[in-house]
């Protein structure tokens, strides 16, 4: 429930009735990925769609080295680190408006969770319009290279020592 | 002696409705006509409306010796003869009282000025038409879309015949020199350029209301007193706004309106006179010489055209676009015209812009996007769509050249079947007089031309089958 699988799959179904030659992959394992095994089946999709499962360490990255466009169409989601593990790779990345992560970053696509078409229509974007994804992979790279652990341990050394100051 | 002119700009785009991937091919109709309606009308009542009032009170009471200059895009004039009827006949009504005249422009608001040179000058021309039909006057200074301006557009400008050219005062254009003269284009020498005097302007359209100004509140008499101040030798100063500055950029409450009023007034006090850009150029010579060697315009902090062909997702769907331009141009179907000028409007490749600075704000207020990415998507799927439109009516497997020759074949058909038939019948004639044996009579030199324009036909059209 909380990841919002199923509005990814609905994406994907509306996505391969324009243009066939694409593929998805579900990471990550849970009580929801046996109901996805049967959605996809039952969209008739389940020739497009892998489940990987839960993927570890360099698993991720060659994953990600694969693919054209991440998505994360999380309902809730404190934070989420892994679009910008994505970005990092240089894969433009679609986020839902609900994630922690959609309010520092610009250079991704933000959408409500369950708004499928519009999940769909950003992902058709990227795959059919190069300046999308140029645009996307770039500024995404050059975006997620300015968020460092140095500059968050800088903050808040910088507030305790405006605190011991007062 | 000095003189101020005045020019409004009046532009409203056809903005998009949310267009999805999957309507591409089967969805033909592109505008979000609510928003439209809702915007354009909201405006006039707010601002156009009462700002024509206002010139058309100020030019009685100052017996025709307040003046201005308007630019109103073919966009906008549109969508003001669909929505808002009622400010065409007040502006028609401001026209004829004479003080009031109308710049040239491109109809769609459009780039084209930078990317297809053949389209700019169409569409100039179409402005020019729209304008004549609507006021009465043929536009004898040219505006470009967002005062989008170099030495390339100086030399087209120039061969389309126009007098002057309005454009933005860019200080890392000028840089010693002052706007407040007449210059004239390195490219074109009979061309006069207007520059627009950035601080001046702005005063008005950006700063009037701001309480935190160092200038506020700004009155009538003190924005004179700074014309007033000027050197001796700068004569004119050229205030170029949007006319949205009067009621929606300045609210009512503001006072714009009142402070537009006492102008004239205290103008009169220091010998200060109102003069349109023809009267401008008709009466001051030109002091030197600009060069502008990449394009600049009134956009932003850079004052280039960065503002709309900056990144790569603005290149991208400008490129598309024109890249059909000259299939479209070749089109006879209504929908298929109106559908590309709308489409070409600099408007849409504005809020594809991904600038972060200061600038980012503007970009973002006027947008109906919540993000660059999103203006993109939405455009390039009703690109996709309109170039498949387009595409059904002229496949991209036959080039341009070869079309071109069928259509004009097509085209002269019925033409060249009557002069055959012509010809046909005299031969005829010819023949029968031959079999009666009259032939004799008639002199050679008849039957000869006759027959000599129906062997170049020939061949004619023999090159084209090929």
């Amino acid at each position: 429930m909380q990841k919002g699988p199923e509005y990814f799959v609905e994406a994907a179904v509306q996505v391969l009735r324009k243009v066939h030659n694409v593929q998805f992959v579900m990471a990550g394992g849970g009580d929801m990925m046996e109901k996805m095994i049967r959605l996809a089946a039952r969209r008739n999709i389940a020739d497009r769609f892998h489940f990987a499962g839960f993927l570890r360490g360099k698993q991720v990255y060659e994953m990600l080295k694969a693919s054209d466009v991440y998505i994360m169409p999380s309902v809730s989601e404190p934070f989420g680190i892994s679009p910008l593990e994505a970005m990092q790779m240089g894969v433009p990345s679609i986020i839902s408006k609900q994630s922690g992560c959609a309010e520092i970053l610009d250079n991704v696509i933000k959408v409500d969770y369950w708004d499928t078409n519009a999940i769909a229509d950003a992902i058709y974007s990227i795959l059919e319009y190069p300046g999308m994804y140029k645009q996307l992979r770039e500024n995404g790279l050059a975006e997620v290279n300015q968020i460092t652990w140095d500059k968050a341990g800088q903050k808040v050394i910088n507030i305790y020592r405006s605190l011991i100051n007062h | 002696m000095k003189a101020i002119c005045f020019y409004f700009q009046i532009h409203q785009p056809f903005r998009l409705k949310n267009y999805r991937f999957f309507d591409i091919g089967n969805d033909h109709y592109y505008y979000d006509d609510f928003a439209n309606d809702d915007i354009i009308t909201r405006i006039a009542h707010r601002s156009y409306l009462p700002a024509n009032e206002m010139l058309l009170e100020m030019i009685k009471e100052n017996k025709k010796k307040f003046k201005v200059a308007f630019s109103i895009s073919g966009m906008a004039l549109e969508q003001l003869e669909q929505y808002v009827p009622e400010f065409i006949d007040s502006m028609k009504e401001l026209a004829a009282t004479g003080c009031v005249e109308f710049l040239s422009e491109t109809y769609a608001h459009s780039l084209a000025s930078l990317q297809d040179p053949e389209e700019f000058v169409a569409q100039v021309k179409a402005h020019d038409e729209k304008i004549y039909q609507l006021f009465g006057q043929r536009p004898k200074v040219l505006r470009n879309t967002e005062l989008i301006y170099d030495d390339d557009i100086a030399s087209m400008v120039q061969a389309m015949g126009f007098k002057g050219a309005i454009t933005e005062g860019a200080k890392h254009i000028l840089g010693w020199k002052s706007p407040n003269y007449v210059y004239k284009a390195a490219t074109a020498p009979k061309l006069r350029l207007l520059l627009k005097n950035s601080k001046l302007s702005d005063d008005i359209s950006f700063r009037f209301g701001n309480t935190d100004w160092a200038a506020y509140p700004l009155t009538a008499d003190k924005y004179i007193g700074w014309i007033a101040s000027l050197p001796q030798e700068e004569q004119l100063v050229n205030l170029f706004m949007n006319y949205e500055t009067f009621g929606e950029m300045q609210p009512r409450e503001s006072g714009i309106f009142d402070f537009m009023r006492a102008l004239p007034h205290f103008a009169a006090e220091q010998d200060i006179q109102f003069w349109t850009p023809s009267e401008v150029i008709a009466k001051l010579k030109p002091v030197g010489e600009l060069t502008v060697m990449h394009p600049i315009s009134w956009a932003d902090e850079e004052r280039d055209a960065s503002a709309w062909l900056g990144n790569t997702l603005q290149q991208e769907a400008v490129d598309k676009l024109y890249s059909i331009g000259e299939r479209v141009r070749l089109c006879q179907d209504r929908r298929i015209k109106q559908d590309w000028y709308r489409l070409q409007t600099s408007d849409h490749f504005f809020y594809m812009s991904t600038k972060h600075n200061s600038d980012g704000t503007i970009h973002s207020l006027y947008s109906p996007y919540d993000s660059p990415y999103t203006a993109f998507t939405n455009y390039m799927n009703v690109l996709s769509d309109f170039m498949i439109r387009v595409e059904q009516q002229y496949p991209s497997d036959i080039d341009n050249e070869e079309l071109n020759s069928l259509l004009l074949t097509i085209r002269n058909q019925e033409h060249e079947i009557e002069e055959l038939k012509r010809e046909i019948s005299m031969m005829r004639t010819n023949l029968d007089k031959d079999i009666t044996g009259d032939f004799a009579e008639t002199p050679p030199a008849d039957a000869e031309p006759a027959a000599k324009p129906k062997r170049k036909r020939a061949s004619k059209t023999a090159e084209v089958k090929e």
